[in-house]
């Protein structure tokens, strides 16, 4: 009972912490936008996408055979270009 | 560091793969990447896994391998562990290169976005999902990790997901005539909030049950025509592994224009700035996508 209630005290503060005493609608746009464009994956966070990948295996196979190109293959759990199992 | 987060962000790696190789990623079949990869691509990962074993060139399910430019056979491999040290993947590459004197060319495949699906139904609202894991909720204070919110190397970089949502369900989201508030659509409401989690190791989204209700609508104003609605909200997502336990609590505001002439959504944001996932803090924001950025 005791952690519960801790728990929404803990997403009240929060809350409140969202929307400041005394801002108005404009000010909570406002912050909504900023937090949306503050984080936007960087451009470190999508260096990855710097590489040309294949769109799958036969795909990756069919264009070394036709380039004389090994293929390079990372096999992995989750979906490692969206950072998620 | 992970492999992402390390020699696949490193520049000499990213030219050596574009100049010499044919890169591809494969996720194999999982409970996590149910629908994901097709039984084509998980026939290809297994005959991979199979021929190494066979031809004693290192296996491992996390693993790189490279394949024979002629044949497709693999020839060489490195661990998870060993290859995401750069200096490893790059001998790695560089031996490939020498024993099959590769000459250095333009990248195959276009470098281009990894999140947004290839095929986007017409006159579908695409989002995009951003979320960032914060760190422990008391900074300075370890406390144990919790299993439900293991983040792992995960959170090295940020989440993303694409969210399409078809006209059939965005047009749930036009404002009811004369209302001044009402209820988000639940269904809509899920298909976004399912993701409002952080960088997590071993989790299955589709386990994801949000809280009835999670978020209200109301109008903030009407300006030239366009009316814009206001989003408020608290999320409790549970899994159905645990229904009893709380997985994510999190705080929601946004917003979102909607042009009643044009029956059209212009713009549509929602957050989350403080998040909590176990003993972790985490943020989500969500944005809708310009057509362009699709191309």
């Amino acid at each position: 009972m005791m952690i519960s209630l801790l728990g929404h005290l803990v997403l009240l503060g929060a809350a409140a912490l969202q929307a400041p005493t005394g801002s108005g609608p404009a000010d909570d746009f406002a912050r909504i936008d900023r937090w949306v464009q503050e984080w936007q994956p960087t451009e470190t966070d999508r260096k990855f996408e710097q590489i040309g990948w294949a769109k799958d295996i036969p795909t990756a196979i069919k264009l070394a055979k036709q380039n004389g190109r090994p293929v390079f293959v990372f096999t992995h759990k989750g979906q490692v270009n969206l950072g998620r199992q | 560091m992970s492999l992402r987060a390390g020699p696949l962000s490193d520049d000499k790696v990213i030219s050596l793969l574009n100049g010499y190789f044919v890169p591809v990623y494969a996720p194999y079949a999982s409970e996590e990447t149910a629908g994901v990869v097709s039984a084509e691509e998980e026939s290809e990962i297994q005959r991979i896994w199979r021929e190494s074993l066979e031809r004693k060139t290192g296996y491992g399910m996390v693993h790189v391998y490279l394949l024979e430019p002629a044949t497709g056979h693999p020839f060489d491999s490195l661990g998870v562990v060993k290859a995401s040290i750069t200096n490893n993947l790059l001998e790695l590459l560089n031996r490939a290169i020498e024993r099959y004197k590769v000459k250095e060319g333009k990248p195959l495949v276009k470098p281009g976005r990894q999140v947004f699906p290839p095929h986007v139904p017409a006159e579908s609202l695409v989002l995009h999902l951003t979320a960032r894991d914060h760190g422990y909720l008391k900074p300075g204070l370890q406390e144990p990790r919790s299993r439900e919110c293991n983040v792992g190397n995960w959170k090295e970089y940020a989440s993303e997901n694409s969210i399409v949502l078809e006209k059939a369900e965005w047009s749930k989201l036009t404002p009811p005539p004369g209302a001044a508030s009402w209820k988000f659509p639940d269904d809509v409401a899920s298909k976004m909030l399912i993701y409002f989690y952080p960088q997590v190791e071993a989790n299955v989204v589709s386990n994801h049950r949000v809280n009835e209700g999670a978020l209200k609508a109301s109008v903030a104003s009407t300006t030239k025509g366009i009316v814009r609605v206001r989003l408020d909200g608290t999320l409790t997502l549970k899994r159905i592994q645990e229904p009893n336990a709380v997985f994510v609590e999190a705080p929601l505001a946004g917003y979102y224009d909607y042009d009643p002439a044009k029956r059209r959504i212009l713009a549509f944001r929602l957050a989350t700035e403080n998040g909590k996932c176990g003993s972790r803090s985490f943020g989500v924001a969500v944005r809708s996508v310009a057509p362009e950025e699709l191309k």
